[in-house]
């Protein structure tokens, strides 16, 4: 890296390179994609991993809530805008079908068809890199991959419930699993190992529950209203492993007579945000969960830049990123 | 807190020397580490990688900004007018607050490189970092053909 430093570094004055590496670090990756023009060095520091992995944590402090939406006729990226306003911007990578399942880990999307013959494709909106993966022999789900090669897990994934989607924390992949009972199974991918983490009850009500993450931690959110309040159950780990339960009041203009799903997510600057199809177009709040305990309420939020009749399968959460694979 | 006005010596690597109340300069670690090493009051602390001209502004920066019952408007002016110097300048300043560990200043540092690059052509921004195109005219097209997306 040195000598490839010195040959492509020429500069009129002496600016060295840990600064641009610093200042670069900071810059949204659409800005990188048009500095890579700069110079043949801009283009090799933007490549670089030790690069990409200090970005990715510059990402993570940005403000803003950045968002992701799974459309039923296609995919979503939704930012703040200036002055605050939530607009959303279509991304055509591949074409959904009405069998389409989508998931979200590190910035990256993955959409694929469970049951047909059209391989998995992962997405990175900030780089607009497109990757297919190989077809998995059988029906188990594969995903393990370093740079170039994939190969199969050794074990099976259970299927996605309801569609609904896994989160990934810390290496490793939580998901609802229904045999031989409710819970919840972690996936360890360095391991490649199984465990399977059980509820705080013998609930069947799975459908309304949704996997977020709360601070590092793995929590579930159980939209089945009851007394105008969600439950928020955050797995603790010490002293020892428990489900704690918060309550959150329900947004003051909820209409109880939309039915259907809700699809939820956690947004990174820590705001649970969820969206409910209605009258072929959306409604959508959002909670600061980080916020002091009295400013905690719901708030609506308005996205532009949406087709006239929507119809909304999943939110996930975005962070930039310059990688292409996880 | 008063500290009775011990003054500590600076010195630049062109040899001009900035008497700084010592309440103020060990604000910064490294020249807390100094002084805590050497306990040296009358002594000189070098400052072998930062020119007269560079510390004339950081120093002004410290002391504006240790001002006592010094508003956050009068901040805020203050470092607009400080930032209006040159690219060249301005990375000058930020070695200097990189090498004194002034984490405060690198910050407003790389604030105002990312505004002063932020939406601007590719030009200015080999101009901001006083960067030598090395691509061939054919390299350089075909980089900006594959990212045009990013330029829209």
């Amino acid at each position: 890296m040195e000598t490839k430093m010195k040959k492509l570094g020429r500069r009129k004055v002496s600016i060295p390179d840990e600064i641009m590496f610093e200042i670069f670090s900071w810059l949204p990756v659409k800005s990188l994609m048009c500095f890579k023009c700069v110079s043949g060095f801009c283009n090799s520091l933007v490549s670089e991993s030790r690069f990409s992995d200090i970005h990715r944590c510059h990402s993570m402090t940005r403000p803003g809530t950045k968002l992701f939406l799974h459309e039923r006729k296609g995919f979503y990226s939704v930012e703040q805008e200036k002055g605050g306003k939530m607009c959303a911007s279509l991304f055509q990578f591949t074409e959904p079908t009405n069998k389409s399942r989508m998931n979200c880990a590190n910035g990256l999307l993955c959409v694929w068809e469970p049951l047909t013959v059209r391989s998995a494709v992962i997405f990175n909106p900030g780089t607009r890199e497109v990757r297919s993966l190989p077809r998995p022999n059988n029906c188990g789900n594969y995903l393990i991959g370093i740079d170039e090669s994939w190969r199969e897990t050794q074990s099976n994934f259970p299927p996605l419930l309801y569609g609904k989607p896994s989160v990934c924390i810390s290496g490793v992949i939580y998901q609802f699993d229904s045999a031989p009972k409710f819970a919840i199974a972690a996936f360890d991918v360095k391991s490649e190992k199984f465990e399977i983490i059980t509820l705080w009850n013998e609930s069947t009500w799975l459908y309304f529950y949704h996997l977020i993450e709360v601070k590092g931690k793995l929590a579930v959110v159980d939209y089945h209203m009851v007394n105008n309040s969600f439950d928020l159950w955050i797995l603790e780990h010490s002293p020892k492993r428990e489900w704690k339960r918060h309550v959150i009041r329900s947004p003051s203009k909820w209409n109880y007579k939309v039915t259907g799903p809700i699809s939820s997510c956690m947004s990174r600057d820590g705001k649970i945000v969820l969206i409910r199809n209605f009258n072929s177009s959306i409604l959508c709040w959002c909670y600061d969960l980080i916020a002091m305990r009295k400013r905690r309420r719901w708030r609506k939020l308005k996205i532009k830049g949406l087709p006239e009749e929507t119809l909304i399968y999943g939110i996930y959460s975005h962070v930039e990123t310059l990688a292409s694979s996880i | 807190m008063m500290s009775l006005g011990k003054l500590i010596t600076l010195k630049t690597n062109d040899n001009e020397e900035f008497k700084l109340d010592k309440t103020v300069a060990v604000k910064l670690e490294i020249i807390k580490n100094i002084v805590q090493d050497v306990d040296c009051t009358s002594n000189v602390i070098p400052l072998p990688n930062i020119d007269g001209k560079t510390m004339t502004k950081v120093v002004k920066y410290w002391k504006k900004h240790s001002e006592e019952g010094v508003t956050e408007v009068q901040l805020k002016n203050f470092d607009q007018d400080f930032l209006k110097m040159s690219h060249s300048e301005l990375h000058d300043v930020h070695l200097a607050a990189k090498y004194l560990d002034d984490n405060q200043l690198k910050e407003v540092i790389i604030q105002e490189f990312l505004d002063r690059i932020k939406g601007k052509p590719i030009e200015e921004i080999r101009e901001v970092f006083g960067i030598v195109n090395d691509y061939t005219p054919e390299e350089e097209e075909e980089v900006r053909r594959e990212n045009a997306w990013a330029f829209e």
